[in-house]
């Protein structure tokens, strides 16, 4: 059994956007969507760069989808989180909770 | 559609030809709310940031990759005599592995990172090392250094991860050889020709100076060699560290179909 990896904070914001985009997750939905809940649009250099590290440590799967004529006839890759992907995710955000445990941090945001 | 072949060209040198096609896709896809402006500064941002690492980590490898040359010169122009005597020179062929060894620990940290366990590896050894380089081969150090090395070597093969990270270190050293030698080599028969005979260092190094094309053609060897050694490293370590996960088998198979 190997250990989950550990993930960065940039490479945990592209993880949950691609949680929440669920099928239709590729390259201009997951920046917008970092956009929409952030307020800060990624540079893509950053955002591909990622997507290709964490490719290749096994965080996250891709698969090539339909091409448009609005893309010059070239494919969409999507992307979903593997189960290794999704075990080091969750592992963080636990941490992330522990430590928010007993803090009133976000009712003092909104208050 | 022909700038954004152009385009798909330029991201392809740094990345899968897949991979870049996908990006420009994207990239063209929000051409037409942003404008031509922001589509070639985001390939270029794109670019840079897939680039940055590998060249940088090839220019300070080089002098690394230079020196293991220059080791490997000496064992060349050693060689056969050498063979033929039964002496070889051990110390020689140690300094020039060192000096690989520091290659790849260069390379791979700047190019991968220090989580990557193939940095990791050769940087551990690397540490190990430094003793030897600091007080000379003095016997107290050189076994504390091998028994220091021994573990780590033996710590790597616990895990199949670890054993995977040990052959590139390996895989590298047998590049640097296999290339550096022939190219040395090429460069000593070259300078032979020019200069013939010379037997001490001082002639030697008289000989290089003597016509400006005896240096050209030994920096040229070292940057073949050199560049052979960083594409070994980037080609070995892309084969064996990529997709550690089971179900990341399924990428490749989609990818291979489209």
């Amino acid at each position: 059994m190997t250990r989950p990896a550990t993930l960065g904070e940039f490479e945990q914001v592209v993880l949950l956007a691609i949680l929440r985009l669920g099928e239709s997750a590729y390259g201009v939905t997951i920046r917008s969507e970092i956009a929409a809940c952030t307020g800060r649009e990624p540079a893509p250099g950053a955002l591909y760069t990622t997507l290709d590290r964490m490719e290749d440590k096994g965080i996250v799967r891709s698969w090539l989808g339909d091409a448009t004529p609005q893309r010059g006839g070239r494919s969409k890759r999507y992307f979903a989180l593997t189960r290794s992907g999704h075990a080091a995710l969750v592992k963080t955000q636990r941490a992330y909770q522990k430590l928010l445990d007993g803090l009133d941090l976000l009712g003092e945001a909104n208050a | 559609m022909h700038n954004a072949s152009v385009a798909e060209w330029i991201v392809a040198r740094f990345t899968t030809r897949k991979r870049a096609a996908s990006i420009v896709g994207d990239l063209l896809e929000l051409q037409s709310q942003k404008g031509p402006l922001w589509f070639w500064l985001s390939l270029a941002r794109v670019a840079l940031a897939l680039a940055w690492r590998r060249q940088l980590a090839s220019v300070a490898a080089f002098m690394f990759g230079a020196w293991a040359c220059a080791g490997l010169q000496v064992t060349e122009s050693m060689g056969t005599g050498a063979l033929v005597s039964g002496q070889l020179p051990w110390m020689n062929l140690f300094w020039t592995l060192l000096y690989i060894l520091w290659f790849v620990a260069v390379y791979t940290t700047i190019r991968y990172g220090l989580r990557d366990r193939v940095a990791q590896l050769a940087l551990a050894l690397t540490l190990v090392t430094i003793p030897v380089v600091r007080y000379g081969p003095q016997r107290g150090i050189l076994t504390a250094c091998t028994g220091l090395s021994l573990c780590i070597v033996l710590a790597s093969l616990l895990t199949r991860e670890r054993r995977r990270a040990a052959l590139v270190p390996l895989g590298v050293a047998v590049v640097g050889f296999g290339a550096g030698m022939p190219a040395m080599y090429l460069a000593d028969q070259y300078r032979r020709f020019i200069v013939p005979m010379p037997r001490t260092v001082a002639e030697i190094q008289q000989g290089v100076q003597a016509h400006p094309s005896i240096a050209w053609m030994y920096l040229s060897m070292i940057l073949a060699t050199v560049w052979m050694m960083a594409a070994a490293c980037s080609r070995i370590h892309d084969r064996l560290m990529r997709n550690p996960s089971p179900d990341s088998e399924a990428t490749e198979t989609s990818l291979s179909r489209s």
